[in-house]
């Protein structure tokens, strides 16, 4: 084949330009340090990384409403726990003032801290989670209790905590206080020990107490078993997370230790063409005549 | 008898074809890297020789002809690979643009901004009377309906743009035609010699292989050395009259705009352009197929992302329904009403703008405050089957695999064109240098030529010296007798 100083001329700019392209492609993406910079360098490979991505917003939506959720339970514990004692108070009390031998008038101040006692377990009643009522069902806005009257619903406010797991959060008045209608017993037991009805005190009374106090202790049993669900889907979700981000790196992430070497020989060849294509070009035989 | 002055005839025909060759050999030297110029050769021929008793006298030299070198097929080859180039260029650049436009892989593209929408979603399920979490539904809301906006409106802009680019390549086209309808007219006069117009000719072949990369031709040469050029289903140039193409753009809806072969003379349309390659068809394919399909593909992904999100949230119940008589509400409303949701027909209810305790997180109606499980159930509309409807009702893809696979589509187009474009490009390389190693100058060789056309220009001197004074010697020193 008959080669003109044009052939090589163009020969020449094509793999000048080629390894320049290439060294420029290589340093975009150590820049970047992306495997994957625009769809067509790997399209399998992109859908995978939207999909991880979107795996991985939903993996830290799912922590945040399981962290919310366990905010709100532990609330719930705390006002449960502190319902528990008030009624451990309610029970000594009421063990208190059935004994035969107490005057009226120390039957009648115990029966003034009933009163107190009872006052307490209705504030409780309306305890709130960042201003939410926690008893209300999903009526959170409106006291649960208020005036003699219960304003609360019976619903579940469900949280997602994984796709498509959705855990109730809360527990409802109807759960906690009217099963074994709490203040009724509270009540009818404030008017005993008024009364000086030692009967019903020692005797139903104190019965019905016991069912509301196990009443409140199966649901703090059960506030306890949901924390508990929660802090192993909280630690799932996190491993997920970063079983997500690792096989995110391994999708979009760049090899460096790889792309240095890329990047080195690729220098190198380009130096090379260079320094090749500076030889080439210059001599004709115009050089050589005198 | 042989004439005194034979001699110097001959060495006067040996100077000037010489002259002549180097001149020529200038010439190439001096077009070296015109682009489309073609080296040129003189032929030189033995003149036709003389009878005499003693038998046949040569009578020097004559040129015959100044060739052009250069081979035709490599010229139809390459014209046939050109196209694809042209139109692979075309594509590559296009779907450069589109992969910057959609951003993806990226924390700012569609997939980012629909994840945060459903993410605000789930949160405000999880507290559904804060009022922050309210704005943030509505912002993640307008960030999304925003999106789809301007993507789309970028993609429209894209397709304009495209229209000015055909627009470009339809009058280069025409002034192609009319350079080539000149020079044919040129070419003939020129070559009623007998010789060949070298030169034009190379012009002339330039221009055509220029269009060969915009349109498909096909070139013939006539008796007379014109050029009939066919391209797009219409006669381009016959000997004098060249096809004018006529673009009409319509700048409202870019897929509209038509291209039309027009009567130069009457300016009356004679037929639509026929495609079948070069950029002119790149440019069509671009803007007619891909990045209308993305543009309904996005169109799709928000009609239907608007459809299921109404379709739950005017069912339930926002704040301000504590009567549970007030009408539910469309989450995402249409800029114009009279058409259907698209891409840029899609907005966020501005009631809900004005007022978020609209938004409707509640099932209930009356609304209970506390209640969530609108949101939660318009948060699970991320992983629910809404897209690509098999049969009425039913669906086979979420909203994110729907986006997904048309990312991937545009990814495999775009890497495809660009190997399509790296290859041609190296394939028309090679066509054009095997048509360099018959056409393209060498200096080397052009020297070696002129070292050659020298000396012999030099002998050819000497010859004639010499006959000077062999001429010198009979008519002014032989005898002096008659002085």
């Amino acid at each position: 084949m008959r080669v003109t100083g044009n052939v090589i001329c163009n020969n020449l700019k094509r793999n000048l330009s080629n390894n320049l392209r290439s060294l420029a492609e290589m340093q975009d993406r150590m820049a970047s340090l992306k495997a994957i910079r625009k769809p067509s360098d790997n399209p399998a490979g992109t859908v995978e990384s939207l999909r991880l991505s979107s795996r991985l917003k939903e993996c830290k939506q799912y922590q945040t409403n399981a962290g919310n959720a366990i905010s709100w339970l532990e609330s719930t514990d705390d006002a449960l726990g502190n319902l528990t004692e008030i009624l451990n108070r309610a029970y000594e009390l009421t063990v208190y003032a059935a004994n035969g031998t107490m005057t009226p008038e120390d039957r009648q101040a115990i029966a003034d801290e009933m009163q107190q006692v009872i006052g307490e377990v209705e504030a409780l009643a309306n305890a709130t989670h960042s201003d939410r009522y926690l008893f209300g069902g999903t009526n959170t806005r409106q006291k649960p209790y208020e005036g003699g009257a219960w304003n609360a619903n019976t619903q579940s406010i469900y949280y997602e905590i994984s796709a498509g797991v959705l855990l109730p959060v809360n527990l409802t008045a109807q759960e906690v206080f009217l099963e074994k209608d709490l203040l009724g017993t509270l009540q009818s037991i404030y008017g005993h020990m008024a009364a000086g009805d030692l009967d019903s005190l020692s005797g139903s009374d104190l019965e019905n107490l016991q069912a509301n106090i196990d009443q409140v202790l199966s649901c703090r049993a059960q506030a306890g078993a949901r924390l508990n669900r929660l802090e192993m889907t909280m630690d799932r979700l996190q491993d997920q997370e970063l079983n997500f981000t690792t096989l995110q790196t391994n999708v979009e992430g760049l090899d460096i230790a790889r792309a240095v070497v890329d990047l080195q020989t690729q220098e190198s060849v380009y130096e090379a063409s260079l320094s090749v294509g500076a030889r080439v070009i210059l001599p004709t035989l115009v050089d050589f005549l005198s | 008898m042989r004439s005194t002055f034979y001699g110097l005839n001959i060495g006067l025909k040996a100077l000037q074809a010489q002259q002549r060759a180097l001149d020529v050999t200038s010439h190439n030297i001096a077009n070296a890297n015109t682009p489309g110029y073609t080296r040129q050769d003189v032929i030189m021929e033995a003149a036709p020789a003389f009878l005499t008793e003693k038998g046949y006298v040569g009578a020097g030299v004559d040129i015959t002809e100044i060739r052009r070198l250069r081979d035709e097929f490599l010229d139809v080859q390459i014209r046939t690979e050109n196209k694809y180039l042209g139109e692979w260029e075309v594509r590559s650049n296009v779907l450069e643009k589109l992969e910057v436009v959609i951003n993806e892989p990226s924390d700012s593209g569609l997939r980012s901004v629909m994840d945060e929408y459903w993410a605000a979603w789930q949160q405000l399920s999880t507290d559904p009377s804060s009022a922050a979490n309210r704005s943030v539904v509505i912002q993640r809301g307008i960030d999304l309906a925003d999106l789809f906006n301007q993507t789309d409106k970028i993609l429209h802009e894209l397709q304009a743009d495209i229209n000015r680019g055909i627009q470009s390549c339809v009058n280069e086209i025409n002034s192609i035609a009319r350079q080539v309808c000149d020079l044919n007219d040129q070419i003939i006069k020129a070559e009623l010699s007998g010789y060949s117009a070298n030169d034009l000719r190379d012009r002339r072949d330039l221009l055509v292989e220029n269009l060969s990369k915009m349109i498909p031709v096909q070139v013939v040469e006539d008796r007379f050395g014109a050029l009939e050029i066919t391209a797009g289903g219409a006669t381009l140039v016959a000997n004098n009259y060249y096809a004018v193409m006529k673009f009409t753009d319509d700048p409202v809806e870019p897929t509209r705009a038509s291209l039309q072969w027009s009567d130069p003379k009457s300016g009356s349309v004679v037929g639509d352009v026929r495609l079948n390659g070069g950029s002119l068809q790149g440019y069509v394919v671009m803007r007619d197929r891909t990045i209308a399909a993305l543009r309904s593909d996005l169109s799709q992904l928000a009609a239907r992302i608007a459809e299921e999100v109404n379709a739950l949230h005017s069912a339930g119940s926002g704040l301000n329904n504590t009567s549970g008589s007030e009408p539910g509400l469309d989450f995402f409303v249409k800029k114009d009403a009279g058409l259907p949701f698209t891409a840029s027909n899609i907005q966020v209810n501005q009631e809900l703008v004005a007022d978020p305790n609209k938004v409707a997180a509640s099932q209930s109606s009356p609304v209970i405050p506390g209640d969530g499980s609108n949101a939660l159930a318009i948060a699970g509309l991320k992983n629910k089957l809404t897209m690509n409807q098999a049969n009425p009702g039913e669906y086979t893809a979420t909203f994110d695999e729907f986006y997904q696979s048309m990312v991937a589509g545009l990814g495999i187009e775009a890497g495809e064109a660009q190997r399509m474009l790296d290859n041609q490009n190296l394939l028309v390389e090679q066509l054009q240098n095997q048509r360099e190693a018959i056409s393209g100058v060498s200096l080397d060789e052009e020297m070696v030529n002129m070292i050659r056309y020298q000396h012999a220009y030099t002998a050819a001197a000497r010859v004639i010296n010499a006959m000077d004074e062999m001429l010198e010697l009979i008519v002014n020193r032989l005898g002096l007798v008659g002085r």
